[in-house]
This record gives structure tokens, sequence and C-alpha cells, in this order.
């Protein structure tokens, strides 16, 4: 109870750090460049973020990783290629699983563990190139910082002006990522 | 009968985790264990039940026992901003971060213990392990422009006081994999190379393909799997000294 209390206290705290008053308010211009949270919700099913496509060219080759006789190879921030590597004289594209905002991955018991915006995640290879998701490790999602405050430069000197961000509301999910983009008269800052 | 249980299992338990470290440095578990083989610059691992990824400053421990319930089990802070690579063998994690290598011990598996750190001056690298030699490939890059661009060689015999052995300048190295007595490096605009390693205060280049461009590599068997920004390439390498090209996934700008 005391920890739920303390919870909402610092979370009434963020608000009115972030908020701005009625006066400031006024001086904040029609338009701006801000963020804007992009938001995890939970009752998204998953597997409609991570699928396995056909073949897929080979654009930024990333990291690199073998697991019987597949080879697969790094799309980095967009998912893995797949490849037969049974014979590596001849590598047979297999197929491409999207996976959003990927890096890294490793692979035990047919189970493929991936990086993505949303954490972590399982995902079942068994029968490739099928995949299925298992799990979402939740314990991994964190909110990411703000990016940090705009430095503008004018002349000679260096001007450090507020972010603005859309406002953050807390029933559409949970912030994954801070997307730049134009906002009207936002009402948060930092 | 449930004490033979207990022991039957704890032997079992013990094997597992006996097998799933690699003999000849790679970052792979044991042939027969189901587990994958990633590259140097991996960030991700997985050791028997367990599962280490370096995420930002966190080095995160998952249970991987149960494919169909992963477990995050510890967050620990490194206490270092710039951890790149993570590497394991049979006892330690090695860390290759962007002011040194830090050690931590796998007594507990569940719960890493920090060891010790090998500074350096500021620079990107992986690291390899194989018996008590470490190599680092320190490289300059954008990032950590002020980087030097060597190999280094640091002896582990006592982890908790890693000590250099010996230094060879590079042209710009980045993965690397180590198996018997060769060392096969990333020297990205300098080519690929191999490294002999039988004396490591007298490292030769002693082949090189100078017009692979890559990042990093992966030693399975007898085959290099080699990434590239052109693209993924795989070698025969059974003979070091006499590399054979077998094929190459082209990328597509």
């Amino acid at each position: 109870m005391n920890k739920t209390l303390a919870y909402l206290g610092f979370l009434l705290l963020l608000l009115a750090a972030s908020c701005i008053n009625r006066d400031d308010y006024k001086r904040v211009p029609e338009s701006i460049l801000g963020y804007r949270p992009v938001y995890f919700d939970s009752s998204v099913d998953i597997n409609t973020l991570i699928y396995s496509t056909n073949p897929r060219t080979v654009v930024n080759p990333g990291k690199i990783y073998l697991y019987k006789q597949y080879l697969f190879i790094g799309e980095p921030a967009l998912g893995v290629h797949v490849y037969d590597n049974t014979v590596p004289g001849s590598p047979v594209p297999l197929c491409f699983i999207n996976i959003p905002y990927n890096y890294d991955i490793a692979i035990k018991d047919s189970v493929l563990y991936a990086d993505t915006y949303i954490g972590l995640v399982a995902i079942n290879i068994a029968h490739l190139p099928q995949v299925k998701v298992i799990q979402h490790i939740r314990g991994s999602i964190k909110t990411p910082p703000l990016p940090g405050l705009r430095t503008v430069f004018t002349g000679r000197s260096r001007i450090s002006r507020k972010t603005y961000f859309e406002c953050i509301e807390p029933n559409k999910g949970i912030v994954v990522a801070w997307l730049q983009d134009t906002l009207k008269k936002p009402k948060c800052y930092q | 009968m449930k004490n033979t249980f207990k022991i039957l299992f704890a032997s079992l338990l013990l094997s597992g985790v006996l097998v799933a470290c690699s003999k000849d440095g790679s970052n792979v578990s044991s042939e027969n264990s189901n587990t994958g083989q990633g590259g140097s610059l991996a960030k991700f691992t997985i050791q028997g039940n367990y599962m280490y990824t370096v995420e930002g400053v966190m080095l995160k421990v998952y249970d991987v026992s149960s494919a169909s319930n992963t477990v995050l089990l510890k967050s620990i802070d490194l206490n270092n901003s710039g951890v790149e690579t993570i590497f394991c063998n049979s006892s330690y994690l090695f860390f290759g971060t962007q002011n040194g290598m830090l050690i931590y011990g796998l007594t507990d598996p569940s719960t890493p213990n920090y060891i010790s750190t090998y500074s350096h001056l500021m620079s990107c690298d992986p690291v390899v392990v194989a018996g008590n030699i470490a190599y680092v490939t320190l490289s300059s890059g954008t990032r950590c422009n002020r980087g030097m661009n060597q190999l280094e060689v640091i002896d582990i015999s006592d982890v908790s006081n890693p000590s250099l052995l010996k230094v060879y300048t590079m042209g710009n190295p980045k993965g690397l994999a180590v198996g018997g007595q060769y060392l096969y490096v990333c020297d990205q605009i300098s080519g690929f190379k191999v490294l002999d390693i039988t004396d490591n205060m007298d490292i030769k280049t002693v082949n090189s393909i100078d017009d692979l461009l890559a990042y990093d590599v992966i030693l399975s068997g007898n085959t290099l799997t080699i990434t590239g920004s052109a693209g993924v390439y795989q070698y025969d390498c059974s003979d070091p000294l006499n590399l054979k090209f077998l094929s190459k996934i082209a990328a597509q700008k």
C-alpha cells in the first residue's frame, strides 16, 4: 500500500515537473519539433510484429549466427535472414524473420532469443520457415529516456532549448520509443 | 531413493554445465548441445541453462532452461559505459568494453561475480579467449576515434590480475576467432588475416585475403563464416595457410 502511494506520488511529481503552467503555455509555438511517444499495447498480438516472410536480399549484413544447419544474418533494426547452410559452398535462402529493432540473437533448443524495441522475445524456430513467438519477456521492457535537450547554434552562442513532447497517456500502453515529429502546441516539456 | 535421484539430477546438471562451454575458445557450446554459435561481436551468449546479454550498461541473466518460460533472473550493473561484446569460456564471462576487458566469474552461473578489469586506452574491442590467453583487438572508429589499432595478448592465468604479454600493430582490427594455433582477425580495410599464435610472444601473419573487408567471423569446424559490408563469405580453413573460398552471399545496396 505504501509502495503504491509512493509510486503515485512520484508519478504526480513527474507530471507536475513536466507540464507547462498556463503562462508558459502561451509562449509555446503553434508548431515545434518534438517527440511523440511510441506505445506498446500489450493486447496487440506480438505475432503481427514478428513473423516470417519470403527470403529478402541482404542489404546491410549485421551479426552472424550459426545453429545446426542454419546460418542467420542480421539485417540491423529489421530482422534476420535465414539460410540453409547444410552445404557452406551453396547456402540456400530460406526466409526472413521480421523483428523490429533487432540487433542480436542467440539460439538454444530451437528457441531464438532476440532483442526488439519491446524487450526480449523468444521465438520458436523448430519449423522453419514458419516461426512463432513463444514469449515476450516483459521484465526487459523499459521506457527509453527522452532524447536530450536540443542545442541550437546561433552565431557565437549556444542556446539549449527545452525538449517538447506529447504528454504520456498511460492508458495507451508502455512507452517503448520516442519518435521525432512536429508537434502542435505540445503541453509537456523537459 | 529420493537422494539417488537428487544426486543423479545434480550430476546431470553438472555435466550439462561442464559440456556447455567450449574447449577451443570459440563462442560456442558443446557440439552435442543444442546451442548455436555467434561471432566475437555478439552481445548475447548462452551457456548451459543461462543466457547472458549486454543491454546498455547492464548484464542481464536469463534462465533459459524452459523453452516456454524464460525468466529474467538478474540485472547487474557493469559500471562501465561502453560495453560492446560478451564472450564466455567454461568458467568466466569476458566483456569487451571501450576502455578495457572485464572478467566475471561463473562459479554460480545465475549470479556472475566481478573478478577484475584489464584497462587500456579508449578504444573499441572484442575479446576471445583460448586457454590462459585473451586476445583483444582495439580499433579506431567513429564511436571511439581516439582508439589505437592493435592486437593485445593478455595472460589471464591469474584472472584476478590479467597482465599484458605483448601488443601487435594492426590495420583496423575488429572481430576475431581462435582455433588451435591460429587466430583469425577481421582487419577491416586491411583485409582478413590468419595469424600463427604458436608463440604468443612472436605472433606472425601467415596468410591474408587483402580484398576481404570484414568485421566479424565465426569458426565452426573447418569453416569460417565471415561478415562484412559487401556480404557474408564462407571459407574452408582445414589448411589455414591455404583458405579455400566456398561461397559468398552478396549484399545489395
